[in-house]
């Protein structure tokens, strides 16, 4: 009975999306409003992985829907939306490391670690989802873009090199610091954590 | 977990993988900006595509209606028979011309018996042609005395020297002599004015010198071609088309070449390479003119009598193009279907009170063409401009205010059309929830329309009665509402040149009778009632979706290309 009841409101949900697209394409402004209030969160979440700050973020979030916008004729309503315009926003930010590359600085292992000390200080007694997003945030740029396609996207180094622009060995090496560093910014920031729980 | 990384993946990916994060308010409204910005580009573009489209298809139905008429011209039956007339006659002046020596004049020895062979021709000619008409003595004898007497035209072996003289006078002497009978052989006053050549003319001939080769030159020639153009007289031009029946008539008259054989060639003197002349004089040349103009006179004579009739029957015979095109106003009777959309964005738009005072007023310009197809059938196309224009007066409806599509708190008009914003002066800053009363409001909707009907007509004399039927795609160029908003005793009218929910196109069927006078000519006035309706709705995503109908009165000037 309750399957059948989820499968009725999966098939209204999908209807309903599938107008919501449709009204999009033809151009109605309040439905891609609709739209990117439906979407809108999610997306900034990824959005702010992928960026060293909020208003990074921002940015790309207002880039990647506004090509969700001009490329939503190429949907196949085959498929996630949700991944379609997922993806979008992947491949924005990813445009956006690129066309910033060369204002990144490269840094050596040591700098880093400091960093993530220096970071973690702020850092709240318990480990929550924000902690962990800024210590993602935290990471260098071209860690950051590593680590994140490898993880959340589930690219593999030779697609991740492709689409970085390197090659695959540094992909590897890349994600294996990132780690490093991430691992490191965990447990100082635990570290941190239990010793305010323990003043406080 | 320092040891292992594995856990650090797990870990960040448990954690942030469906995280979610609300985006600052601000954000939309830099995307809606970019979207805006984004179509007035695509729109622009849009338009320059389409606009070259209505130039290369204005250019291709031009360049083909010009063809078909063009071809319809020439293929026309009595253009090939002035053609073969055309041939006949120029076969048959060769074998007269060859008969006399070819084109080239050589004319050797005594000028005398030249002048006395030419007169010997205009004997037999005259007499063989006209007994009625006094002969070419007589008015050769007349043609001398008045010349004599005034001291102008040299005929024969006068060797007087030369006087311009006006035509007029000489008109008037030889007319005297004319009888009033008709005179269609040798009536020739008008043409033997065209004899008198400028004083300058005959002089450049004089000085040539005598017995030695003369060149007439092109250049000459021409000079008398154009003065002969120039006057309104009835030359027979061989080289000009032929229109007249009669003239066709005389034209195609076979030919007594015996009779003719000397004078033929003559006829031709002035369009003729004449390279070389040998010993002829001043008086030659004058001879030679009143030949012309005497054979000139012959065969234009019939032309004056049925000029008239020839010509009405040519203008029944000319062919006309299969296109015409209509120039139309149309006062329309506008009326709108309404329906409830329950999937749209409710409260966007409303229908107006029946308490309300309702007026729509509409109308449709532009002009049609029409491609005949058959005797009955023919396709019709153009462009057309429909204003609709829709008054609502209220006692006192609230207008709310309420976020627009950018996140700016205005205060929200609705209409059956769709929906847009305004911010009064006196209240530019409001909450939501707010709201003023407004009195009026009128919305005006313009469409460019591009039809496509199918007309079957019948012919009835002068009227031809039609009926249509087709379709028309209607493209949104302009929306506005403007409302009347109470502001204590002073009233503001605002205006929303953006109407949210209207649709940019939209298709709309159409039928109609039609009733054709053709009072002049090519030209027809039309009356054609005409019932346009919507086949889909002009607005979308709202509460109440439109569908405008009209019942519209055209009246037309027609013309048939």
């Amino acid at each position: 009975m309750n399957d059948t009841t989820n499968n009725v409101n999966q098939i209204e949900f999908l209807e309903q999306t599938k107008e919501l697209i449709q009204a999009c394409i033809d151009g109605d402004r309040y439905s891609q409003s609709r739209l990117y209030e439906k979407y809108a969160p999610k997306m900034f979440a990824v959005c702010m992985r992928y960026s060293k700050n909020r208003e990074e973020a921002e940015d790309i979030l207002q880039d990647g829907f506004v090509q969700v916008f001009k490329s939503l004729h190429h949907f196949k309503f085959a498929g996630s939306f949700e991944g379609w315009i997922r993806k979008i926003m992947v491949y924005t930010a990813v445009a956006n490391y690129r066309a910033k590359l060369k204002m990144h600085v490269v840094m050596n292992m040591e700098e880093v670690e400091n960093i993530a000390m220096v970071n973690n200080e702020d850092i709240i007694a318990q480990l929550g989802k924000k902690e962990l997003l800024n210590i993602v945030q935290s990471l260098p740029p071209m860690y950051r873009m590593v680590f994140n396609l490898y993880v959340f996207e589930g690219l593999k180094h030779r697609e991740i090199a492709k689409e970085l622009g390197i090659a695959e060995g540094t992909s590897k090496s890349n994600l294996f610091d990132a780690k490093m560093i991430l691992q490191r910014a965990v447990v100082n920031s635990m570290k941190i954590a239990k010793q305010n729980a323990s003043n406080g | 977990m320092d040891k292992n990384l594995h856990n650090i993946e797990d870990l960040f990916r448990k954690e942030l993988e469906d995280n979610e994060e609300i985006p600052p308010e601000n954000t939309w409204g830099r995307i809606d900006k970019i979207l805006d910005k984004d179509k007035i580009v695509s729109i622009y573009k849009k338009y320059a595509r389409l606009k070259w489209v209505a130039f290369l298809l204005l250019f291709f139905l031009a360049g083909m209606s010009m063809y078909v008429w063009n071809y319809r011209k020439n293929n026309s039956p009595e253009k090939k028979e002035i053609g073969i007339l055309k041939k006949e006659i120029k076969s048959k002046n060769k074998n007269a011309d060859l008969l006399n020596g070819g084109n080239q004049i050589d004319v050797k020895g005594p000028v005398d018996s030249i002048k006395a062979s030419v007169d010997n021709v205009l004997k037999k000619e005259v007499k063989s042609n006209n007994n009625a008409a006094p002969s070419y003595e007589d008015n050769k004898t007349d043609l001398k005395k008045h010349v004599d007497s005034t001291n102008t035209i040299v005929v024969g072996n006068n060797q007087k020297p030369v006087k311009e003289i006006g035509p007029t006078k000489i008109d008037k002497n030889i007319a005297k002599k004319q009888p009033e009978e008709k005179q269609p052989k040798l009536s020739t006053t008008k043409g033997i004015s065209n004899l008198l050549v400028s004083k300058e003319e005959r002089e450049s001939e004089k000085n040539t010198k005598p017995g030695i080769t003369k060149n007439l030159s092109n250049s000459s020639i021409s000079k008398r071609e154009k003065e002969k153009e120039n006057k309104p007289n009835n030359e027979f031009n061989i080289n000009k088309p032929v229109h007249h029946e009669d003239e066709l008539d005389v034209a195609a008259k076979p030919v007594d070449i015996d009779s003719n054989k000397a004078l033929l060639p003559l006829i031709q003197l002035n369009s003729l390479p004449v390279t070389e002349v040998k010993g002829i004089t001043t008086d030659l040349i004058e001879t030679k003119r009143i030949l012309k103009a005497t054979s000139i006179a012959e065969v234009k004579a019939p032309v004056n009598k049925s000029k008239n009739i020839s010509k009405n029957k040519f203008l029944k015979l000319k062919t006309l193009s299969p296109f015409s095109i209509t120039g139309f106003y149309s006062p329309d009777i506008s009326f709108f279907h309404l329906q409830d959309d329950p999937s749209g964005n409710p409260n966007t738009n409303g229908v107006a009170d029946e308490n309300n005072e309702n007026k729509t007023s509409a109308f449709t310009g532009g002009a049609l063409i029409d491609f005949k197809n058959g005797p009955h059938w023919s396709l019709q196309s153009g462009l057309t401009l429909s204003t609709t224009r829709i008054d609502i007066e209220f006692e006192d409806e609230p207008l709310f205010a309420k976020a627009d599509n950018s996140g700016n708190v205005k205060y929200q008009v609705k209409t059956v059309l769709g929906y847009g914003y305004i911010l009064p002066s006196f209240s530019n800053n409001p909450n939501v929830g707010d709201s003023i009363s407004s009195l009026s409001t009128k919305s005006t909707l313009q469409y460019l329309g591009i039809p496509l009907a199918v007309k079957y007509s019948w012919d009835k004399g002068k009227f031809s009665i039609n009926a249509k039927a087709g379709l028309s795609g209607n493209f949104l160029t302009r929306g506005k509402i403007e409302t009347e908003v109470e502001q204590g005793n002073d009233n503001e009218t605002e205006t929303v040149d953006k109407i949210y929910g209207l649709k940019k196109f939209y298709l709309s069927g159409l039928a109609g009778v039609g009733l054709d006078y053709n009072f002049y000519k090519n030209f027809s006035v039309s009356f054609s009632p005409t019932l346009r309706f919507a086949l889909n709705p002009i607005n979308k995503n709202v509460s109440v979706i439109s569908y405008p109908n009209s019942l519209g009165f055209s009246l037309g000037l027609k013309m048939k290309l």
